[in-house]
C-alpha cells in the first residue's frame, strides 16, 4: 500500500516537473549497489560494493546519488533529497560521503540524535535509524558548470 | 522540492504505527521475496536566480528469497509411554522464517544417538509417521490430522507437527529417540507438496530482476548450516512397570500312585503356581497376588510359598514358606502370604525389570 502510494506520487511529481521545467542543466541519477563481505588474507573483513545481487532481508545496500551540472552556469543552493525506499531502513552515510540530514516526518531535518518521535502515550522518545523517512543533503558549495557531486547512504533491507 | 507532497502520502497512520514499534529489523516481518525495492532521489538548485528541481531515475532491485526455518520440540520433556502402546505422540513446532510462503517436507527418523536430556536410545519405534496439526488445536487427532507435509506456511507462521508411532512389545526397552527433520520446499501451489528448494548457485551471476534462493538457516545437531533444513529431537520413554500374571497347576501326588506319575483323582494334591513377570523398565512395588481356592478342592494348610520363580517345571526357586494367618514374622521376612478361608494372598515387596516371582499353594481334590 505504502509502496503504491510512493510510486504514484513520484510519477505525478516527475510529470509535473517535466512540464514546469523542461530539461534543466542539472541531472540526477541514482544507483543501488550491494555490500558483500569477504575475508581478506590478513584476517580482516573487506566490504566491497557490487552490482546488486542476492539481496535478502538483513543485507545492506548502498544508494549512490550523483548530481551533474551540464549547464554553462554553476548551480547553487543544491538540495538532494531521497525518501528511504519502502522495505529499507536507513543505516547511515556511506563511506566517503558527507553525512545527510535526516527526517522522521518529512518536514523537519536534522542530525538523527536531535530528532524525537512522539509515542502513543503522548511522550517522546529519541528517534532511531529505523524511524528515518527521508535523507537530505544541502550542498554548501555550488556545483560548477560541467561539474558533478556524489553522495551516498547505506540502507538495510528489512 | 518535490518531497513534501510525497511525504504526506507516505506518512499514513499505518506507517507511523509501524515506526513507533522501534523493534530491531529482524523482529519485524521480513520484506517478502519478489518485492521490488525502488529508490528515487530528487534535487533542487538555483541557476541564474531561478529555482528548479528534477527527479532521478528509479534504481531498483528484487528482494531474493532468504530461506530459514526453525523446528522445536514442544514441552521440553520426553513422551511417557508404555510397552505395546499404539499411536504414541511426540510434538514439535515448525516456524517459517523465510520471507516467502513455503511448503515444508516432513522427514521423521529414528536416532540411535544418546542425548543427555533425552536418555540412551535402546529401541526403535514402529509405524512412525509425521502429521501436521491440521485443525490447529495442538493435540493429535487421529483421522483429522492427516497431512504429511506442511502446505503453504506463511512467513513467520508456525504450525504444530506430531510424530506418531507404535511402541514394540519388547521386554526391557525404555528409551527411543526420534527426530523431525524438516526440509524447505517450493510453495505457491496449494494442496500439493512442492519440490525441495535448491539454493541458487553462487557461481551464476545474479540478476537484479529475479528472485534467487539463499539458504540462511543455522546449524544444529545432525544439521548443517545453510542447507534449507532444520531438525529437532524428542524421545519416547517407558518408565512404568509392565507386570503380567500367569497361573499353572501340576499334580504333586495322588493316594494311589503317590509321587510317581500322579493323576488328578480325588485325594490328589495339586500345586497352583502364579508367576509374576515385570517387562519393565520400571520396578513394580508392593505387589499382592490373590487367588480363590477352586471349588471341590481343599486348601492344604501351611502350603503357601512365595519367592523367585523357578520357571520350567518348578514354581519357587528361592522363597519363604508362609503360615496361613496374616501376622507374624513370616509376613515381614522378604515375602508374605496368608489364607482367609477362601482366598490365598501372597505379597512381594518389589519386582525389578525382567524379574520373575511366584506364589505357590497346594490343594487336595475332594
Amino acid at each position: 500500500m505504502r509502496h503504491a502510494l510512493l510510486l504514484g506520487s513520484l510519477l505525478l511529481t516527475t510529470a509535473t516537473a517535466a512540464v514546469a521545467a523542461p530539461s534543466g542543466p542539472v541531472n540526477i541519477t541514482t544507483t543501488v549497489l550491494a555490500e558483500t563481505r569477504a575475508e581478506a588474507a590478513n584476517g580482516t573483513t573487506q566490504v566491497r560494493l557490487v552490482p546488486v545481487r542476492r539481496v535478502v532481508p538483513g543485507d545492506h545496500v548502498v544508494y549512490q546519488i550523483k548530481v551533474t551540472n551540464s549547464g554553462a552556469k554553476p548551480a547553487s543552493g543544491v538540495v538532494i533529497a531521497n525518501p528511504v525506499p519502502a522495505g529499507m531502513q536507513y543505516a547511515g552515510p556511506a563511506a566517503n560521503s558527507p553525512a545527510p540530514e535526516v527526517s522522521v516526518d518529512g518536514k523537519s531535518f536534522g542530525q538523527l540524535a536531535s530528532l524525537r518521535i512522539a509515542t502513543a502515550d503522548g511522550r517522546a522518545r529519541p528517534a532511531t535509524a529505523a524511524d528515518v523517512r527521508v535523507v537530505r543533503w544541502r550542498l554548501a558549495q555550488p556545483v560548477p558548470a560541467g561539474g558533478a557531486q556524489q553522495v551516498a547512504f547505506r540502507a538495510l533491507l528489512k | 522540492m518535490s518531497i513534501h507532497p510525497l511525504r504526506g502520502a507516505l506518512l499514513g497512520g499505518s506507517a507511523l504505527a509501524a515506526t513507533t514499534l522501534a523493534a530491531p529489523a529482524f523482529a519485524q516481518s521480513q520484506t517478502a521475496s519478489g518485492t521490488t525495492v525502488n529508490n528515487q532521489a530528487s534535487v533542487s538548485y538555483d541557476v541564474g536566480g531561478s529555482t528548479q528541481s528534477v527527479s532521478s531515475n528509479v534504481a531498483s532491485f528484487v528482494v531474493d528469497k532468504k530461506v530459514n526455518l526453525a523446528v522445536a520440540e514442544v514441552g521440553g520433556a520426553v513422551t511417557q509411554t508404555a510397552i505395546g502402546a499404539t499411536a504414541q505422540v511426540t510434538t514439535f513446532t515448525v516456524t517459517n522464517l523465510t520471507n516467502a510462503t513455503q511448503d515444508f517436507r516432513l522427514d521423521p527418523d529414528q536416532q540411535s544417538v544418546s542425548i543427555p536430556l533425552l536418555g540412551s536410545d535402546n529401541f526403535n519405534v514402529t509405524n512412525m509417521h509425521a502429521y501436521v496439526d491440521s485443525n490447529g488445536n495442538g493435540t493429535y487427532d487421529a483421522g483429522i490430522d492427516t497431512a504429511t507435509y506442511i502446505d503453504e506456511l506463511a512467513p513467520d507462521a508456525s504450525v504444530t507437527v506430531f510424530i506418531v508411532a507404535d511402541i514394540p512389545n519388547t521386554p526391557g526397552i525404555d528409551t527411543a529417540i526420534v527426530s523431525l527433520n524438516v526440509v524447505a520446499a517450493t510453495g505457491g501451489t496449494g494442496g500439493a507438496l512442492g519440490a525441495d528448494l535448491i539454493a541458487s548457485s553462487t557461481l551464476v551471476p545474479d540478476s537484479a530482476g529475479t528472485v534467487e534462493i539463499v539458504f540462511a538457516d543455522g546449524s544444529g545437531a545432525l544439521d548443517l548450516a545453510r542447507n534449507g533444513q532444520a531438525r529437532a529431537f524428542d524421545a519416547y520413554h517407558i518408565s512404568t512397570a509392565v507386570v503380567t500374571l500367569g497361573k499353572t497347576s501340576r499334580v504333586i501326588s495322588d493316594p494311589i500312585n503317590f509321587l510317581a506319575n500322579p493323576h488328578a483323582i480325588p485325594g490328589a494334591t495339586i500345586e497352583y503356581c502364579m508367576t509374576i513377570n515385570n517387562a519393565g523398565p520400571g520396578t513394580a512395588t508392593n505387589l499382592t497376588v490373590t487367588d480363590n481356592v477352586p471349588a471341590n478342592t481343599t486348601f492344604v494348610p501351611g502350603s503357601i510359598q512365595v519367592g523367585t520363580s523357578a520357571g520350567g517345571g518348578g514354581c519357587i526357586l528361592v522363597g519363604t514358606s508362609e503360615d496361613d494367618n496374616n501376622t507374624g514374622a513370616d509376613e515381614t521376612d522378604l515375602y508374605g502370604g496368608s489364607f482367609d478361608g477362601t482366598t490365598v494372598r501372597g505379597t512381594i515387596p518389589s519386582v525389578a525389570p525382567l524379574g520373575a516371582y511366584a506364589v505357590a499353594f497346594r490343594v487336595t481334590i475332594n
